[in-house]
């Protein structure tokens, strides 16, 4: 079969011709294929790859043309000299399109580990922005609060502020002007180590300071809160400052502070003991001065320390009733106790106590009035009380007693039929015994006077002259001797006497010895002796009266020479008014002189006086 | 290295110099060499493109071009073989096949499926153009996708 050559040739350059035109179209798409997405590996391999093929497509297309124009022209030697190497290039076209066929793995290998990194990082970005999104969204909540807030960079310049914080730190020139937060807010901390710039620069993660600001006489006070303020890295940018308003919180606290003082001062000034003690444990938060004082411990010593610790209830059973009152009223008013004090004394007082919160804390609030003295005072009064009840009493009986006996004599008197009667050394005896009687009513009467005399401030009146002292003490050791003769008496003076004579009054220094003999008498038993002893001293004299008697407790030595006191005062005692012994001291003193008291109980008493030898 | 090791080697440069031809010294490259390159290269073409085909089946791609792709490189392939058959055939078509009319072919004489192959084999532009058509739609398309 013969078939013709031309359409060979015909293919041959119109598919040529054909090739070169696609190649080229195609080299252009794969172009713009890859200016689309530079950054796309497969697109820059599927570039390369279109590339290599148009490469091998152009090279060939025009190969081929070139050969059919030359055969047609009958130029086949020229061919057969280019031939070689259009065929070369061909090959050489091949291989680089093998290379890229079988790199095809790599790339796409390449290709999807750096989509897939891509994509991660996509996801990253996406993460980051909502991160930063988030950040804005509080950063702008954090900017938008009522507090002042503000931004400030590394440098000390202001880089955001709230309206809140201008309102109270208005800006400072042009608005746009970078201002330093020194300017803007000036304060002690500024350009020191208390800066919280400085601090937060520092490592610090929080810097909390108080601030304040003056608005005309108005102070207001704000809480000032610094933190770190980072990027996403944590690379420190500057800091976020939040001032909170804490002027109500300031003004409570401050007059919280003046009513501590206030309640410190009262606390304090009372001049009766205070304590302050927990309710639970009971505990002593705090004492007063006077506590201090009236106890003798110290307030160190006190703290924390419960009052049974210190020893200060002395009578334990009465600190449950108290407990329990207060436990169920709340408070309590003048609850009598004792209480010891550091001497180890024993002193009564008034406790009012009352419930109070110091700190969220129940505690006690106690104030102790001391009634020590008062209560002594009521019993000296109850004593007094007693003392002239009873003085009534023996005063009435001391006077009736007489008087009965002159009452009784003076109706013989008055009836002188009865009266004839009687001897004449009868009516003489009647007669001696009303004017005995009649003479120990005065006596007592003038001790009476005395008394009153010296409770109303006067002093006791002396009549001062000479006497001789040795004579006096015989003449009353005699008249004793004779009125008792039941008693022995025995007067003891020197042997030699240098200056017997004493300026004294008389009648009070006899008024002196008659009340200590008859005292002697009276508490001396019939037939013991009583011993007047008299002795010169260097510018007196010393007169002694000595007994056998019942003698004293030293209790009874202590009060001897108070006014009404009597040793015994029932109803079978001495008789008397208890006014003798008292009259003596003043009398005594009167002449300044001296008077004590020696007694042992059953071993009798000495009662010793030193008179000067001049009263004046 | 001691004395007698360098005169061993001293001797036998002696001796290789002085047998020395120019056939041992210089390769000549005949005709037959070329077509052997490019033939070599046309296989490796295929290769090439098959394994892009095989990677290319083996992943499914969703997207748009990518059969076009594909068909372009099953076309390669068969160009290939088409050119790879026709460059065979054509050193040892005999030349009394061809008919010469003024110097130049103008009939081919068919006498057998050999020389039936052999002429389409030079027809394969029909295989090349409509390869690179699909080419150029899969770039276009691509391109669209962006």
């Amino acid at each position: 079969m013969i078939v013709p050559w031309r359409p060979v040739v015909f293919c041959d350059i119109g598919g040529s011709v054909l090739m070169l035109l696609l190649s080229c179209w195609c080299a252009h798409l794969a172009w713009q294929l890859t200016r689309s997405r530079p950054d796309n590996i497969f697109r820059n391999y599927i570039f390369l790859f279109t590339l290599a093929i148009v490469f091998f497509s152009i090279s060939r297309s025009f190969g081929h043309l070139v050969k059919q124009i030359l055969l047609l022209n009958d130029m086949p030697l020229i061919w057969q000299e280019i031939a070689p190497f259009s065929g070369a290039l061909n090959s050489t076209a091949f291989v680089v399109i093998f290379a890229f066929g079988i790199s095809f793995q790599r790339f796409q290998k390449v290709h999807n580990e750096i989509e897939n990194y891509k994509n991660n990082l996509e996801e990253m970005i996406e993460e980051r922005t909502d991160e930063l999104e988030k950040s804005r969204n509080t950063l702008e909540n954090i900017l938008n609060n009522s507090n002042p807030t503000n931004i400030t960079d590394l440098n000390f310049n202001m880089i955001r502020a709230n309206d809140a914080y201008y309102q109270i730190w208005p800006r400072t020139g042009v608005e746009d002007d970078v201002v330093r937060c020194y300017d803007s807010r000036p304060g002690v901390h500024c350009h020191t180590d208390s800066c919280p710039l400085v601090q937060i620069i520092g490592g610090r993660e929080v810097v909390t300071q108080e601030v304040s600001k003056q608005f005309g006489e108005e102070t207001r006070h704000f809480i000032l809160t610094a933190r770190p303020f980072r990027d996403i890295d944590g690379k420190l940018l500057g800091m976020v400052e939040t001032l909170q308003d804490i002027t109500l919180r300031k003004q409570a606290e401050i007059a919280l502070v003046e009513s501590e003082s206030r309640f410190r001062k009262i606390f304090e000034s009372n001049p009766d003991p205070v304590i302050l003690a927990r309710m639970k444990e009971g505990t002593i938060l705090d004492v007063n001065r006077s506590f201090e004082t009236v106890t003798g411990l110290s307030r160190q010593e006190a703290i924390d320390q419960r009052p049974e610790d210190l020893g200060l209830w002395a009578d334990l059973e009465s600190q449950e009733p108290f407990r329990q009152t207060l436990k169920s009223r709340g408070e309590i008013s003048n609850y009598e106790a004792n209480f010891r004090v550091g001497s180890g004394e024993v002193r009564t007082g008034l406790v009012s106590a009352s419930v109070l919160r110091v700190s969220k804390e129940p505690c006690i609030l106690l104030v102790i009035r001391d009634i020590t003295t008062e209560k002594a005072a009521e019993r000296t009064l109850i004593e007094m009380d007693r003392m002239k009840s009873e003085f009534i009493s023996t005063a009435a009986h001391e006077l009736s007693t007489p008087l009965s006996t002159m009452m009784g004599y003076t109706e013989f008197l008055r009836n002188p039929e009865e009266f004839d009667s009687f001897s004449d050394e009868q009516k003489l005896d009647f007669i001696n015994e009303i004017y005995e009687n009649g003479e120990s009513l005065s006596r007592i009467i003038s001790d009476l006077l005395d008394i009153s005399r010296i409770e109303s401030g006067n002093p006791i009146p002396l009549v001062l002259q000479r006497c001789n002292l040795p004579t006096l003490l015989g003449k009353k050791i005699r008249a004793f001797t004779t009125h008792n003769p039941e008693h022995r008496f025995r007067l003891e003076l020197p042997e030699t006497i240098e200056n017997p004579s004493i300026q004294i009054d008389r009648q009070r220094f006899n008024q002196v010895l008659e009340n200590l003999l008859s005292n002697a008498v009276k508490y001396s038993a019939a037939g013991t002796e009583i011993v007047l002893h008299g002795r010169e001293l260097d510018n007196g004299w010393e007169i002694r009266v000595e007994d056998q008697g019942v003698g004293m407790n030293d209790e009874q030595i202590a009060h001897v020479f108070d006014k009404f006191y009597r040793a015994d005062a029932s109803n079978t005692a001495v008789s008397g008014l208890g006014l003798g012994m008292s009259v003596v001291k003043q009398a005594v003193e009167a002449h300044h002189g001296t008077i004590r008291v020696e007694s042992a109980e059953g071993k009798g008493t000495t009662v010793i006086v030193t008179l000067p030898y001049t009263a004046e | 290295m001691n004395r007698s090791a360098l005169n061993r080697i001293f001797l036998l440069f002696i001796f290789f110099s002085s047998v020395a031809s120019p056939t041992w010294a210089v390769q000549a490259h005949g005709g037959a060499e070329g077509l052997v390159s490019h033939q070599i290269g046309h296989i490796l073409f295929t290769i090439g493109m098959a394994y892009l085909l095989l990677r290319l089946r083996t992943i499914r791609f969703q997207k748009k071009g990518w059969f076009e792709f594909k068909l372009f490189l099953v076309l390669l392939i068969a160009w290939n073989i088409m050119t790879f058959t026709g460059h065979w055939m054509n050193e040892i078509v005999p030349a009394e096949k061809f008919v010469k009319s003024q110097n130049h072919t103008a009939t081919f004489r068919i006498d057998n499926l050999f020389d039936g192959i052999y002429y389409a084999t030079r027809l394969d532009h029909l295989i090349l153009v409509p390869s690179f058509l699909f080419l150029l739609v899969a770039l276009k398309k691509w391109r669209r996708e962006v």
